[in-house]
This record gives structure tokens, C-alpha cells and sequence, in this order.
């Protein structure tokens, strides 16, 4: 597994994880460190921005203050149980 | 890490099938009857290759290694899902149902972020202990949990005041201009927020 799959499959898993409870990149940043892992918050941007083109994720922003977070979708659960 | 042996090779939905019958205590000679039946089928692995069958050194190795790595997820999954239950139940609690899930989603993902990053295995030992304090620890949240909803309770209010005074406004032009009907209509929705 390359580096940018490992941090995709992360991304996926915390998205997983989380269920309907949409998260944010810096979120999933600190919670990868604590498991040991490296990543960038810009890593974790680039992969969020590969699953959202996939439709593996979906991309909610608050239009009061514009932050983003994410949530995983139908398709990105099936993927993370049958592929990741 | 990355694992190349032949169960790691094999798609995910029989590696973790594989993983599930280790977890039950299942032998490797069980492991090995499934992956067997797997070749029978002529089932393939990832790769789209055949699917190999094991010996009983595969299985070892495996319940040293990706077995290990996938009950690490396992239990990651179910504490994810654990705090992502409590904070919709402390969100819900504080009258959560009265907004959109939309809403109600993001002012959960506030309370869930607080909730990731406490130390719950030092928390839960404690409560063993203590169990008299585990009221105290949900009223300490529940004071978040009515911050983060009344702040999605005035987003949604703006949004709905807002939405008004965009019709009023799409009104108005269509008459031809403001009228002090329509003046004051839009005043009243600027006093709501």
C-alpha cells in the first residue's frame, strides 16, 4: 500500500466510524495521530477530495460559518466493507 | 503495513471472513478447510488470481499479523461507535428533536469530536470505581451538547429569517418596488434574528 492509499484507507475508516456524524479534516488528523500515524492535514485534504470525486464521501459546509466536514455515503460504506 | 501473504492477498470479504472464524477460536485447520472451499470455487483473490490454498504456517503468520491489524479496527470501529451513540443520545436528550437532522448531525459532530478525544478506557476504569460519578460526567456534557445545539438552533432560525426576507424581497420586485407593507414585513423578520 502506497502512502496516499494508507491515508485514503484511514480517512475511510474514521468516516465509517463516525456513521451520519459528518467530521472535519483536522479532526481526522488528530484522531490518526493518536492511533501513530504521520499525516498531514493537507494528506488528509487531498484524500477527502479523492473520496468526495469518487462519491465515497459526501461534503457538507455550514453556510453560516463555511467550515467543511464530511460524511460517508452509501457507496463509501459498501466500498470500506467490501474493498478497504 | 502492507501484508502480501496469501490470506492477505485474498478480497476482503473472505480475508475477513477468515479473521471472523479466528475470532470465534476457530483452528487453522477450519481456516484452512474455508480457504480450501474458496479454491474449489474457483474463487479469486484482489489481484484477480487464483486463490491459493494454506498450510498451517499461512494461518500463523496471519493471526500474528492481519489478524492483529484487523481486530485493532474492529475495536476502533466499535468505539467510534460508541461515542457517536452517546452523543446523539446527550444531543437528543437536550430536545434535539425539534430541529432538522441536517442541524442535528453537525451540532452531534461538535459533541463527538469532544467526546473522541477523551480518554474513555481512564474514564470508564474510573467509573468502575466510582460508579456514583457517572451522572456528574453526563451533566458535564450535557452543557455542551445545549451549546452546539443552540447555536444550530440560531443557524436554522437565520436561515428560515433569511429565506423570508428573500421572498419578500423577490416579491417586491415583481410589484414593481418595495411597498411599506412588504418594508415592514422584511423589519419584523430583521428583529426575529
Amino acid at each position: 500500500m502506497t502512502r496516499s492509499q494508507e491515508i485514503r484507507h484511514e480517512t475511510l475508516l474514521q468516516l465509517h466510524g463516525s456513521g451520519r456524524i459528518p467530521i472535519a479534516p483536522a479532526h481526522i488528523v488528530k484522531i490518526a495521530r493518536r492511533e501513530g500515524f504521520d499525516y498531514t492535514e493537507a494528506e488528509v485534504r487531498d484524500a477527502l477530495f479523492f473520496l468526495h470525486g469518487q462519491g465515497l464521501a459526501a461534503k457538507l459546509t455550514d453556510p453560516s460559518t463555511g467550515e467543511t466536514r464530511y460524511q460517508i455515503t452509501s457507496p463509501g460504506i459498501l466500498h470500506f466493507e467490501r474493498e478497504d | 503495513m502492507a501484508r502480501h501473504g496469501k490470506i492477505a492477498r485474498l478480497q476482503k470479504p473472505h480475508r475477513d471472513q477468515v479473521s471472523h472464524l479466528l475470532q470465534n477460536g476457530a483452528s487453522a485447520q477450519t481456516v484452512i478447510e474455508y480457504v480450501a472451499g474458496l479454491v474449489a470455487a474457483g474463487e479469486r483473490d484482489a489481484d484477480g488470481a487464483p486463490v491459493e490454498p494454506l498450510n498451517d504456517v499461512n494461518v500463523t503468520l496471519w493471526r500474528q499479523g492481519g489478524y492483529e491489524d484487523w481486530l485493532k479496527e474492529q475495536r476502533r470501529l466499535e468505539d467510534m461507535r460508541l461515542r457517536r451513540d452517546a452523543a446523539f443520545e446527550i444531543i437528543t436528550a437536550n430536545e434535539g428533536a425539534k430541529i432538522q437532522e441536517a442541524s442535528l448531525n453537525i451540532a452531534a459532530s461538535q459533541l463527538y469530536e469532544v467526546l473522541t478525544e477523551m480518554d474513555l478506557a481512564g474514564l470508564k476504569d474510573k467509573l468502575k470505581e466510582k460508579p456514583e460519578l457517572y451522572p456528574e460526567v453526563i451533566r458535564s456534557l450535557a452543557p455542551i451538547a445545549k451549546a452546539a445545539l443552540d447555536v444550530e438552533k440560531w443557524k436554522e432560525n437565520v436561515r428560515e429569517r433569511k429565506a423570508a426576507i428573500e421572498r419578500e424581497l423577490g416579491v417586491a420586485l415583481n410589484k414593481g418596488g418595495i411597498t411599506k407593507e412588504t418594508r415592514e414585513k422584511i423589519e419584523r423578520e430583521l428583529n426575529l434574528l
